[in-house]
């Protein structure tokens, strides 16, 4: 946790990109899970299927669905 | 999801709530940067003005809230050259042929705007301007009297107050 | 003056004042009212839909779809339709409410039904549904913060879950990073079967989860992720009807510990190619008290096909070791032990391709994608799956 903090630290003090300069960021293939449906398919999918799946940015297990 | 929603934030927050600013007036002249029309001739801003009152819009085509506003900027066009003033929209950071294709597939390629770009942000820079939209109400004599986020109530009483 | 001229003093005074309302706003070309939209106070931001198909090939030494002392069949197809709904109200709220549906045929519970000549799992072990409703609200509190609260109910015919999550947003470093806290909170209520078929009551878990994440810019063109996750994990923590194949014979009960604790770490990093392309790194550490530890690395390669096309190629490795308690042929019946091919160390391959289409209609955006991709397991299980979309932007 304390190495998380550091971590955390040390990028917060990136480069300042200017707002009006984020038109690369914006496009849609530059998003992290911009379509959460997609998201949600493939963590069903591998929760299902390898014991390590799970437990980042939504809780592992809950629902089973038998797959 | 969480992850989605940081990006989101990280995008929209030029373009999303923002704090109302203080309509000071900055008594700022405006850049002497050469603007780049859609049809591609360079032209200063003041040299187009020519003495009239004006409202300048900077944006981007991948700002949806600069988008969204597009509908208010040609009316206020239209109204605003009826009463002597001018609509100025400057696409920071793009070059013509896609803005011009932008503005045509949103139904707003022939309005009474002046269209330009600014494709390498000297204008914004000179400004000072770092988000989009910004919105500037520029007086008679070329000096920004107001300079806001998206166009609101206090941007449309600067343009009327310098109209007068 | 006579009450009776009152009235027409009355009318003609309001209409001067309905005429003064009406000329002032027609003489004020510039006015807020004349220029501005309104925005409606609820709107529909977007609609879109997915539909998935997976069929699954493989083994695993908990199904009984096999040689008593052998693997059994992991054969299963699902249809997977999801549905999601997102809604501005006002400026500073946005609620998106998402409805999955899973309808799974699986070799592995309709063999306990047709070893034993029960029907305790019932229809489930033939086809599955299973279905949650979601809703998420967002409310935008400042320039710099937004909270969230998330709700979720999910039903199967012998399966029940709530679920309760919230969490936090703040923008920092003039809106160059986003730090994302989150909790939820999720319980699982279903029916206990043992490896005849007998349903023994009801068994439940509760799983709470923890996440701390920050989204940097690194560049205009370059964007970092990193996030840690905790989850707790109390109860029956595994599908009961899983079975341990034995040495001197049959098969026993799979035993689980009643208590797990995961961790996850990940970091993605998405990086903006001149030639309109986009490349996603992504690696994933995780580590569980049940002894498994794995990485994960994915890629995406995205290339724009025009401004209104993309493809994709993905590629996927994830590698783990078993838990400790894992085994394919048990000496006893009791104790802590497991054959579920999940919990074995493995390793897994995806490969994907996936094409996308952006279509303007008068005023709404739309969005059209299919996907393809193909799992493959080290441990004998293999699958393929096709994955469509279609999203609607009004």
């Amino acid at each position: 946790m304390r190495w998380l903090c550091v971590l955390l630290g040390l990028l917060s003090g990136c480069a300042i990109v200017p707002q009006n300069r984020r038109a690369r960021l914006a496009d849609p293939i530059m998003s992290f899970d911009s379509d959460a449906l997609e998201t949600y398919r493939k963590s069903k999918f591998y929760s299902s299927r390898e014991g390590a799946a799970g437990g980042d940015g939504t809780p592992a297990g809950g629902g089973c669905s038998c797959q | 999801m969480f992850a989605r929603l940081a990006i989101l934030t990280l995008l929209a927050d030029g373009c999303g709530v923002r704090p109302a600013p203080v309509p000071t007036p900055l008594e700022r002249p405006l850049p002497r940067v050469a603007l780049q029309a859609l049809d591609g001739r360079l032209q200063p801003l003041p040299e187009l003005l020519g003495g009239r009152a004006a409202l300048v819009s900077l944006w981007a085509p991948w700002c949806e809230s600069c988008v969204a506003e597009l509908p208010s900027l040609m009316r206020l066009a239209e109204r605003a050259k009826a009463n002597g003033g001018a609509v100025v929209s400057v696409a920071v950071g793009e070059s013509t042929r896609p803005v011009a294709e932008f503005l045509a597939a949103q139904g707003a390629a022939r309005t009474a705007i002046y269209q330009f770009v600014d494709e390498r942000f000297r204008f914004a820079d000179a400004l000072g301007e770092k988000r989009v939209p910004t919105t500037l109400v520029v007086d008679r004599r070329g000096r920004v009297v107001f300079a806001g986020a998206a166009l609101d109530e206090r941007a449309l009483a600067a343009l009327r107050t310098v109209l007068q | 003056m006579k009450k009776s001229d009152c009235a027409p003093r009355l009318l003609a005074t309001l209409f001067q004042f309905l005429l003064l309302i009406c000329s002032a706003s027609a003489d004020e070309p510039l006015s807020a009212d004349a220029i501005l939209d309104r925005p409606p106070s609820f709107r529909v931001e977007s609609v879109r839909v997915r539909y998935s198909h997976f069929e699954q090939m493989g083994i695993g030494y908990q199904s009984q779809a096999g040689p008593a002392r052998g693997p059994g069949s992991e054969s299963l197809t699902v249809e997977q339709p999801q549905l999601e709904i997102v809604a501005k109200q006002g400026k500073r709220t946005t609620h998106r409410l998402w409805i999955p549906l899973d309808v799974v045929t699986a070799a592995s519970p309709d063999a306990v039904d047709r070893l034993h000549g029960v029907d305790t799992i019932s229809h489930a072990s033939r086809i599955n549904e299973g279905g949650s409703v979601d809703l998420t609200t967002q409310y935008r509190a400042d320039r710099e913060t937004s909270l969230f609260l998330r709700g979720n109910y999910h039903m199967e015919e012998q399966f029940r879950s709530w679920a309760l999550g919230a969490g936090m947003a703040r923008s920092l470093a003039e809106d160059n990073a986003v730090v994302v806290a989150s909790v939820y909170q999720v319980y699982d209520w279903f029916d206990s079967f043992l490896t005849n078929g007998l349903r023994v009551g009801h068994a439940s878990r509760s799983t709470s989860n923890g996440n701390l994440g920050l989204t940097q810019l690194l560049s205009p063109t370059t964007v970092a992720h990193v996030n840690y996750g905790v989850t707790l994990q109390v109860g029956e923590l595994g599908n009961t009807w899983n079975s341990v194949p034995l040495l001197e014979g049959g098969r026993s009960q799979e035993h689980l510990p009643t208590l797990r604790h995961r961790h996850a770490f990940v970091a993605r990093l998405a990086q903006w190619l001149p030639w309109q392309g986009a490349l996603k790194a992504f690696y994933r550490f995780y580590l569980d008290d049940w002894g498994i530890l794995a990485h994960t690395w994915e890629s995406e390669l995205y290339q724009r096909m025009g401004p209104r096309a993309y493809l994709r190629l993905n590629y996927r490795f994830h590698q783990q070791t078993g838990a400790d308690f894992f085994t394919t042929l048990s000496q006893t019946s009791a104790g802590l032990q497991t054959a579920d091919s999940d919990l074995a160390p493995l390793s897994a391959h995806t490969f994907g391709i996936m094409t996308a289409i952006d279509f303007p209609l008068k005023h709404i955006a739309g969005h059209l994608d299919i996907g393809l991709e193909r799992y493959l397991r080290s441990n004998g299980l293999h699958a393929s799956i096709v994955s469509c979309s279609l999203g609607l932007r009004f």
